[in-house]
């Protein structure tokens, strides 16, 4: 066995190296020598073929080289080549992340009149995460998304290479421009794709996700508040984000019916993640409460009850018991209905969750309340039982 | 990592056919005439009748590689590479480069063989457009004479026309430019262990600088670099582990260490993972290879 280990070994070590190393050198030499774009074409497609790392300084040193004499290949033909020769050059740069050629890849982004080459060098950029660089193709994305570009085609294929390259560089800077390009005037490929990244983009978006709830239409800050809960970011940093969208949807009034419903949307999803993260702080009581008592329908009531259970801090009991107290009271009142009655069981359910004493006297008060049914009665002693 | 894909993808094999585990498939089956004498194997000096030679069927399972994933040194996913087999498993018909972040081939390379020889290579692009093309064409003996680059208007680029001594080892390779004039010829010396050095020179015939191959053991040990000048430009060291390459490291013509590269293996000896990494020990770039198996029969003699 270990003779058939070391022939292997030897198998391995011998194949890879000696038809590989030499050709590198070689080749390098070549393109040294070479003349003309034609010539340089032809060495540095054998150099890139190699697939060899060790070839990146002399690949950034050749795109210098084409950068620099740009400006001699006029022709259609010579232009071809050398958008051609570019990209080759930009994608092995990429490949093997060599950071000393970042600048030189955004100049290539910039200045090459080749689209399919300027694409190249930004997704090098991404692949290298060149993090110097985010913020510029950011700002390059950003200004796509503002309209279509004179040529579609060419402006599609750099806004899909700004996101695939800010997809890669996972920088918070990047999550704003993919976030508008998923619903931009691109064609499905490009907007699906940034909506595929969006998740990834960065590991706490939260930033740039609250800015987007605070300035934006009432979908967009749906979208961007789903992008902040499906996001890596922290508990708290997302419960801060669904305070903040639960302030903002009670503050803004719906112009209609169709624009209540998508503000309670809004709200319903921040209680959700309140919910989910277990909030258990101050900041989103009022608008817990809010939600309780002017919600756009049952399902945002219930939602704000739970949440208010679920925090279970003193001001969140404190309102759970007011909101039971009150409910108690309308029922000695004679007013009574079975929406009431359901948010009387839920509130009880929920004030048991808090494990908090300041809710006992709303519990104690339906508990000897022989108005309400029997149902609730149980669930208010249940609830008495759970306090500790 | 790209470099030398082609050929770790024939040392795999190479490394999972000595490793193969082999099964008895079939019983015995009789063998109908009797082994050459020579053959067979020393009789025992009691007397006890003569064994006799039989053949079973063996099976062995040989991992082939089927794909390869590279990852950045926090463990986010880069790119990835699968390799599409021919029925028999033996052949990569075609690699298709993805970025882990896009659903279609960021390259392709499609492969196609003739008389079971690869015969030519085409890259493809992200967008389907053909990048270039490499023709293969083989001498009498089978073995590799001359190689074609032809860009994606299928114009020739470069070539290169390779010879080879008596045993079939490689002993010249000649890069030639589009029109077929030679622009550098590198010679190859062999020792008893193997390529021993390179000499490259320049299409005048002036040196353009060598490569020396050091073995211990019978294992490569050093390869280094020297330039037209005669100096030492860099070198690598070769480390094993239980027969296997374990690591290579990178140094600069002082000594100090660039990069090095771990290899781990499978219980099948097959290679696993490659990890980089830099000077300071930080990890680096890594990459993961995944196989399918591939079961070959082959008949076995043996002597009962």
């Amino acid at each position: 066995m270990k003779r058939y280990l070391a022939l292997a070994a030897l198998a391995l070590a011998a194949t890879a190296l000696s038809f590989a190393d030499e050709t590198t050198e070689i080749y390098q030499m070549l393109y040294q020598q070479a003349q003309g774009l034609p010539e340089k074409h032809a060495a540095l497609l054998n150099l890139v073929g190699l697939g060899d790392k060790s070839t990146a300084p002399i690949l950034a040193s050749a795109l210098d080289e084409l950068l620099l004499s740009g400006q001699r290949y006029s022709a259609p033909g010579e232009q071809e080549l050398y958008g051609s020769t570019i990209r080759v050059v930009a994608q092995a740069l990429g490949d093997y992340k060599y950071e000393s050629a970042a600048a030189s890849l955004w100049e290539a982004a910039q200045s090459v009149p080749d689209t399919l080459a300027q694409a190249e060098a930004i997704m090098s950029l991404g692949k290298m995460r060149a993090l110097d660089y985010a913020e510029r193709i950011a700002l390059k994305l950003q200004s796509l998304n503002l309209q279509p570009t004179m040529d579609r085609d060419q402006g599609e294929k750099l806004a899909y290479a700004c996101v695939i390259a800010l997809a890669k560089l996972k920088d918070p800077r990047g999550f704003a421009p993919v976030f508008f390009a998923a619903e931009g005037w691109y064609s499905q490929r490009v907007r699906q794709q940034a909506a595929q990244a969006l998740p990834d983009i960065a590991a706490d978006p939260t930033d740039p996700i609250k800015d987007i709830i605070g300035h934006e239409t009432i979908e967009r800050k749906i979208r961007a508040l789903q992008a902040e809960s499906d996001s890596k970011a922290e508990g708290p940093r997302k419960i801060e984000t669904a305070v903040l969208a639960l302030n903002l949807g009670h503050l803004q009034q719906g112009r209609d019916r169709t624009e209540a419903k998508l503000l309670s949307d809004l709200r319903k999803l921040a209680l959700r993640m309140l919910i989910i993260n277990k909030d258990s702080g101050a900041d989103a009581v009022s608008g817990g409460l809010a939600s309780y008592q002017k919600g756009f329908d049952d399902e945002e009531r219930l939602l704000a009850l739970q949440a208010l259970g679920v925090n279970g801090s003193d001001p969140a009991a404190t309102a759970l018991r007011d909101l039971i107290l009150q409910l108690n009271s309308d029922q000695k009142s004679g007013i009574a209905d079975e929406t009431r009655n359901r948010m009387a069981k839920a509130a009880i359910e929920y004030a048991a969750l808090t494990k908090n004493k300041i809710v006992k006297p709303s519990l104690m008060a339906v508990s000897i309340d022989d108005q309400w049914s029997s149902g609730i009665i149980v669930a208010a002693q249940a609830a008495l039982k759970a306090m500790p | 990592m790209k470099r030398s894909l082609p050929c770790l993808i024939f040392t795999l094999e190479i490394v999972a056919l000595l490793f193969a585990s082999c099964a008895t498939k079939a019983p015995p089956p009789a063998q109908a005439s009797a082994p050459p004498p020579q053959a067979a194997p020393a009789q025992p000096a009691n007397p006890t009748p003569a064994k006799v030679a039989k053949q079973r069927t063996v099976e062995r399972k040989v991992p082939v590689l089927v794909k390869e994933s590279s990852f950045y040194p926090d463990g986010l996913a880069d790119e990835y590479i699968v390799y599409k087999l021919d029925d028999a498993k033996k052949n990569v018909i075609e690699k298709d480069v993805y970025d882990a972040s896009r659903p279609d081939p960021i390259q392709r390379v499609v492969s196609d063989f003739k008389d079971g020889r690869l015969a030519s290579e085409s890259v493809f692009e992200s967008d389907g457009s053909l990048r270039s093309r490499r023709d293969l064409a083989y001498d009498t003996s089978g073995l590799p004479a001359q190689e074609t680059i032809f860009d994606a208007k299928g114009k020739p680029q470069s070539s290169s026309a390779y010879s080879y001594d008596a045993s079939g080892r490689k002993a010249e390779w000649k890069a030639l430019d589009a029109s077929g004039s030679v622009k550098a010829v590198s010679d190859y010396a062999y020792g008893s262990s193997g390529l021993v050095g390179v000499e490259m020179k320049d299409s005048g015939g002036k040196p353009a600088g060598r490569i020396e191959l050091e073995y211990a053991d019978g294992k490569l040990a050093k390869r280094s670099y020297f330039g037209a000048d005669g100096s030492l430009q860099k070198f690598e060291s070769y480390a094993y582990s239980d027969g296997l390459l374990a690591t290579v490291e990178y140094r600069g013509a002082d000594g100090s260490l660039v990069s090095k590269t771990s290899y781990s293996y499978g219980p099948s000896g097959e290679l696993v993972k490659a990890a980089e990494s830099g000077p300071s020990g930080a990890p680096g770039e890594y990459t993961t290879y995944e196989y399918a198996v591939r079961v070959d029969d082959s008949v076995e003699t043996y002597y009962e």
